[in-house]
């Protein structure tokens, strides 16, 4: 499969979502960037991207692979991982790939949950933020 | 220095110097070479070169504070930007600029033959020079008292403020479904004050520089710059969100009431983020149990002094 074909199925992707999936377009956007990082990867171990092979369990752990040496957070592998999922089920679906679409747990891959919850303020500096917030409305006139 | 500031000071003074020709009667130059020392004023008016004006032209406040902040140790009483003297040419050239940004005829431009309708439009100017900092401070309540997220205070429009039912209309939430969150009486007459300047229904509450509206980084950069000058660094909408959380938290504000307001579908959604009060309460509570068992008397038999009451 050439690039322009690649580029033609990644069209056809992102009308799928949007159009099918009823997903916001950032969404879509995203996904189909995440399928895009696929490919890369898939041409950087120089794979010949036959279509009923483009996407395997083994590829896909690979790909998984690919990212952690990229140094990405867990947070941001698992973004990952869910829009190349969403891009295997599109081509599985549409007859393109003859492997199925897997979980995570099923293709034995682990992505570990980091909450990265955001601090507070203390509540004196809430206090004050409130009450500078109240008072800068009086300005308006 | 704030560049807002060096924005809005040109304005303002050119229109305390406008309003304090045309009601005392004084020259623009006398008015221009004024100084600091030979001015008297209090609320009920203005003394300026031994010649009353009252009442206090509102854009007189605007310029004094203004003038406060850039230049406290001025003698000039109408400094330029870099505190030197301003002259009538400028003054005149200035005015004639601002008329024309009002879309009025430049002539008359001399304060004492201007008409009604070219002074109150160089008043009405005073939004589009005071808009930025309103837009900051705006941004900074909605963050700050009902924890909107930064998306959804840069896509805000003018239709979106409903005054009749008392609520403000979210449109680019995180759920991508329309929400509605209650408005606080206080934040309503500001409101509508600062709505009524917008022209259209579909006007954006927030626009950049360029009259584009709002991204949501700008809103995250409103809000920080706002922070900074309170003193707190790295102030962002998800801190003033997520201590608004934790404030309801620990108000013991039940779970789905915080939800309503934090507009989290499922309240255990606001329980997982927000709610750091269990751990708290079970450290009370074993505290409470060390020290209920320290009070007690120990005796060596392992029994207790307390004689057991009989049902």
């Amino acid at each position: 499969m050439d690039m322009s074909q690649i580029d033609l199925m990644m069209d056809n992707f992102e009308r799928y979502l949007l159009l099918q999936r009823n997903r916001a377009p950032a969404t879509a956007d995203g996904y189909v960037r995440d399928a895009k990082l696929f490919v890369t990867y898939l041409l950087s171990v120089r794979d010949d991207l036959n279509l009923p092979d483009l996407i395997t369990v083994e590829k896909f752990q690979g790909f998984v692979i690919y990212l952690r040496g990229r140094g990405m957070k867990n947070s941001t592998i698992t973004r990952r991982l869910i829009g190349v999922q969403r891009f295997w089920k599109f081509l599985y679906k549409r007859h393109m790939v003859k492997h199925p679409p897997e979980t995570l747990d099923d293709m034995d891959i682990v992505v570990k949950k980091v909450r990265n919850c955001t601090e507070p303020l203390s509540p004196i500096n809430y206090a004050m933020v409130r009450k500078a917030a109240r008072d800068g409305l009086r300005d308006i006139r | 220095m704030d560049c807002a500031i060096l924005d809005k000071f040109p304005y303002a003074r050119d229109m305390a110097i406008t309003f304090c020709v045309r009601n005392s009667g004084l020259p623009v130059k006398t008015v221009l070479e004024a100084r600091r020392c030979g001015v008297v004023w209090d609320s009920s008016g203005i003394v300026l070169q031994n010649v009353l004006i009252a009442p206090v032209p509102s854009p007189w406040l605007d310029f004094i504070g203004l003038r406060d902040q850039l230049f406290p140790n001025s003698e000039m009483l109408f400094p330029t930007v870099n505190g030197m003297q301003y002259y009538q040419c400028k003054y005149s050239t200035r005015i004639k600029k601002l008329l024309a940004e009002a879309g009025q005829k430049t002539t008359p431009s001399h304060p004492k033959r201007m008409t009604e309708g070219q002074c109150q439009a160089l008043i009405n100017l005073r939004f589009r020079y005071w808009r930025q900092d309103y837009q900051r401070k705006l941004a900074a309540a909605l963050c700050s008292f009902w924890g909107l997220r930064s998306s959804e205070v840069a896509k805000l429009k003018k239709r979106d403020v409903d005054f009749s039912a008392r609520s403000l209309h979210l449109r680019a939430t995180k759920s991508q479904e329309d929400q509605n969150v209650p408005l606080l009486s206080f934040l309503i007459e500001y409101l509508e004050c600062y709505t009524a300047y917008l022209p259209e229904a579909h006007s954006p509450l927030f626009i950049n520089m360029l009259g584009a509206q709002w991204e949501r980084r700008d809103v995250a950069l409103a809000v920080s710059r706002w922070g900074a000058e309170l003193g707190i660094h790295d102030l962002t909408p998800q801190k003033l969100r997520a201590s608004l959380g934790t404030m309801l938290s620990e108000d013991n504000v039940p779970p789905a009431v915080a939800a309503i307001i934090l507009r989290h579908k499922d309240p255990a959604t606001t329980l997982r983020h927000y709610s750091k009060r269990q751990f708290n309460d079970a450290r009370k509570c074993l505290e409470k149990i060390d020290k209920e068992e320290l009070d007690k008397p120990f005796r060596q038999d392992g029994e207790c002094d307390e004689v057991p009451s009989l049902i």
